[in-house]
């Protein structure tokens, strides 16, 4: 079924549509949500359940079909991540200064992390390292494959300011860790 | 390493964002400068490790629960109590207004009170009796009144006693 109607279908209360988008998209937003908040689960879950509800409750007529159902669901859920990270003031801006030298994990890293676990602990740093608005483009890009059009379109900016913050995320990454291999 | 100019198209040229005729101007670049083909090859390790890893996934539990909870039902739910937290946040305020109104019109009465009974006790020339302080006599105005009825009293009485 074509998306558009199904999202209709569930905006109306049918169930079984919003059960279908759930599984359809749900794992996505919940792997977007946990990568922007690095949080507990209770606060992933939330989130990704207000995405949904506010899709289905009122959100339709926002959902032009100019981007695809997971582009917007992208967009709606990195709006909500904003608004707590600003209710919460717990994640602020990394000060620029922190990416003038490498740090630590760069020489740990040059030495060919062998197991998963070691490179997810490097992604995590590379995350953690980056302000919100770098590490949003990031993941978007790498763990979701959007596009530059995509990304604009999920994060409400224009495609080139998209492009911009990308370069300027891997820029710091490369600076942070120079070492990476 | 001086950073070159070229390199604001590296991120676009490596996620296959440029048309066939930039990618071709920027591989003819790569070719002679150091600079850009680091700059590339940092970009390749950084998304390497992305790509080796994955964000992490809701367990299958977790997604059922998911479902669940943005069912339509659960949704009137929501509702329902969103409204009743509004109306009992709104009997609250009402309750602490009136409370507050309560306190205040007791405050005056006995404030009057007091005045009357001291001032009684200088007209008919007796010991004025000592207040006892309790919480609602902190009240500004409360006060006021006593200290003056006090100080009224102990004007009188010296007077009195240098007669």
């Amino acid at each position: 079924m074509d998306e558009e109607e199904l999202l209709e279908q569930a905006r109306r209360g049918d169930n079984a549509a919003r059960t279908e988008l759930v599984m359809r998209h749900g794992r996505r937003l919940f792997g977007l949500a946990a990568a922007l908040l690095d949080g507990a689960d209770a606060d992933v879950s939330d989130i990704v359940q207000e995405t949904f509800l506010a899709a289905f409750d009122g959100g339709l007529k926002a959902f032009k079909g100019n981007a695809s159902l997971a582009t917007w669901l992208s967009g709606v859920l990195i709006n909500r991540v904003r608004k707590l990270r600003r209710y919460r003031h717990s994640r602020p801006a990394a000060p620029l200064d922190a990416f003038e030298r490498p740090v630590s994990v760069a020489s740990g890293a040059s030495s060919c992390p062998a197991t998963e676990v070691q490179q997810r602990m490097d992604v995590a740093a590379m995350l953690d390292c980056l302000p919100p608005e770098y590490r949003e483009v990031i993941i978007l890009r790498e763990w979701h494959g959007m596009s530059y059009a995509e990304m604009g379109s999920a994060l409400g900016v224009p495609e080139r300011t998209a492009e911009t913050r990308l370069t300027r995320a891997r820029r710091m990454l490369r600076q942070r860790f120079a070492g990476y291999d | 390493m001086v950073d070159c100019e070229n390199q604001v198209r590296l991120s676009a040229y490596h996620d296959g964002e440029l048309l066939p005729a930039e990618r071709s101007i920027v591989e003819a670049h790569l070719r002679d400068c150091p600079s850009c083909a680091a700059e590339l090859a940092a970009i390749r390790r950084t998304s390497g490790a992305f790509a080796a890893t994955s964000p992490r996934e809701p367990s299958h539990e977790q997604l059922l629960q998911l479902a669940q909870s943005v069912r339509a039902e659960a949704s009137d739910a929501r509702m329902l109590l969103r409204l009743f937290r509004g109306t009992a946040v709104a009997a609250g305020v009402l309750l602490a207004c009136a409370l507050a109104a309560g306190v205040y019109l007791s405050q005056r009465t006995r404030a009057a009170a007091h005045e009357a009974m001291v001032l009684d006790h200088v007209a008919t020339g007796s010991q004025p009796p000592t207040f006892a302080t309790d919480a609602l006599s902190d009240a500004r105005q409360s006060e006021q009144q006593v200290r003056l009825a006090r100080w009224i009293a102990d004007d009188l009485r010296g007077r009195q006693e240098e007669r």
